[in-house]
């Protein structure tokens, strides 16, 4: 078990996942970032004060910026804020997609259901880690 | 294309030269001067100082995100909260881009990533949220350290190419951590298992506190673990540090960005900037000495460190 590694199909499935994803994430970053320098979208975060604040810790930021007690706060933000961070979200979350890839690959291997638990765990934890759960929950 | 092979060390010494002279400029021109300079000066110089630090940090073997948080923040006028957000997604983004190739060639293995990655992945929320928590100044010191620490560690570790591995620990043998991989300089096929399997887990808890809290990448900590701790060949250790590290540093960079701590103004141009540096630098790999290379990082780094740790004590504003 596990001796072929660059031959196992869990590899290869994972690697092609992943790039996939990362393209798609990189190609999102590139377009959404070039329509946010052409003044696209209606930005609350305005770059011209972002500038000046950007030396503040978080909270003064918001408070400063957009006026909001936190980034949390919500409320503050316009759909293109949320448009321009679509990529770089993309990108910190598509290793769902090749983890939640190998689990059925793992399953039907001998021994293999550690890794699949392992795998589903890891794709978890980056779920609640998305969700703000960890975030809140000191 | 050779006579561009051949151009490239020139590109990579007026990158080095640049790196050195650009980060004391910036400094200069972010204090009390930000209000005359047009908003795009600053993704256009993030973009520039990411190309420059990718370029350099491949062929020395160091991770963009180890080199990126200490300059950045000691030379760019943002708050650390935005610099180590930022630093994840730099890291994040490199090793997703590395990633899928390294697996294909069997220079990294999925067996030997995932337990350590899930380790890392749960302590590196718990050092992302206490980088929070903690003063930005005893951050900026404790960053210093490490930055020192991690300078100690370059020139006091030899990691093995191929570390013998007579017997497998159980843990090792019953999750099936071992690989067959070709290497690319004699051809051969060589086989490859791990040892002190525990002792390389407790070691990525560690880690994963590190990375979460400075939001420094942790490839610098984890070749050395899984190579010279766990046994694990120099090439597959390298490239197994780059899958942990793409899992890693997912799950740490969502409390920044929940937080707020991701601006697309900071994050998109240190991303790009970064991945084409990393490009240029692949291509340096295989024309300039390594001793060369990392004795520029090192005075890089050694810099950027007595930095952040005197602008913590309040030394160098």
């Amino acid at each position: 078990m596990g001796v072929n590694v660059f031959g196992d199909p869990e590899t290869r499935r994972y690697a092609l996942l992943l790039e996939w994803g990362t393209n798609v994430g990189l190609l999102l970053t590139v377009l959404l970032f070039g329509s946010y320098l052409v003044g696209f979208w209606e930005l609350a975060l305005q770059p011209d004060r972002v500038i000046a604040h950007w030396h503040l810790p978080l909270e003064d930021f918001y408070s400063a910026v957009v006026g909001a007690q936190a980034a949390t706060a919500g409320g503050w933000s316009s759909l293109g804020d949320q448009v321009n961070l679509l990529g770089i979200k993309w990108l910190a979350l598509c290793t769902l997609i090749p983890l939640a890839g190998v689990v059925p690959i793992y399953l039907k291997l001998p021994g293999g259901v550690v890794f699949a638990v392992i795998a589903a765990l890891e794709g978890g934890l980056l779920v609640a880690s998305a969700s703000g759960l960890m975030t809140f929950a000191h | 294309m050779s006579t561009s092979i051949f151009s490239l060390p020139k590109l990579f010494n007026k990158s080095i030269t640049l790196l050195l002279l650009l980060g004391p400029k910036i400094c200069f021109a972010s204090q009390g001067k930000i209000e005359l300079l047009p908003w795009w000066f600053w993704p256009l110089a993030l973009f520039v100082t990411c190309f420059l630090i990718g370029v350099v940090a491949v062929p020395a073997g160091i991770g963009g995100g180890t080199l990126f948080v200490p300059i950045v923040g000691g030379f760019f006028p943002f708050h650390l909260d935005f610099v180590r957000g930022t630093g994840l997604l730099v890291a994040l983004a490199s090793a997703l881009s590395a990633g899928p190739m390294l697996l294909r060639h069997g220079l990294a293995s999925l067996r030997l990533a995932l337990p350590m990655a899930l380790v890392a992945s749960v302590t590196s929320i718990a050092g992302a949220i206490i980088g929070f928590a903690l003063p930005v100044s005893i951050i900026q010191v404790l960053l210093g350290v490490l930055i020192l620490a991690i300078v100690g560690l370059m020139l006091s570790v030899k990691n093995s190419e191929f570390p013998n591995v007579s017997k497998p620990d159980a843990l090792g043998v019953m999750l099936g951590i071992r690989g067959v991989f070709i290497d690319g300089s004699t051809g051969k096929e060589v086989g490859w298992q791990v040892h002190r399997t525990p002792f390389g887990i407790l070691l990525f808890v560690v880690i994963g506190i590190l990375a979460g809290m400075f939001g420094i990448g942790a490839g610098w900590a984890n070749v050395p673990a899984l190579n010279l701790v766990m046994g694990a060949p120099l090439k597959i250790a390298a490239g197994s540090s780059s899958v942990v590290l793409s899992m890693v540093d997912s799950v740490a960079a969502w409390v920044y960005i929940n937080r707020g701590a991701a601006l697309p103004l900071i994050a998109v141009p240190s991303v790009l900037g970064m991945l084409l540096g990393a490009k240029i630098g692949a291509r340096l790999l295989h024309v300039l000495p390594s001793k060369t290379l990392r004795r520029l990082v090192i005075a890089v780094l050694v810099f950027a460190g007595l930095r952040a740790f005197s602008k913590g004590l309040g030394l160098w504003a």
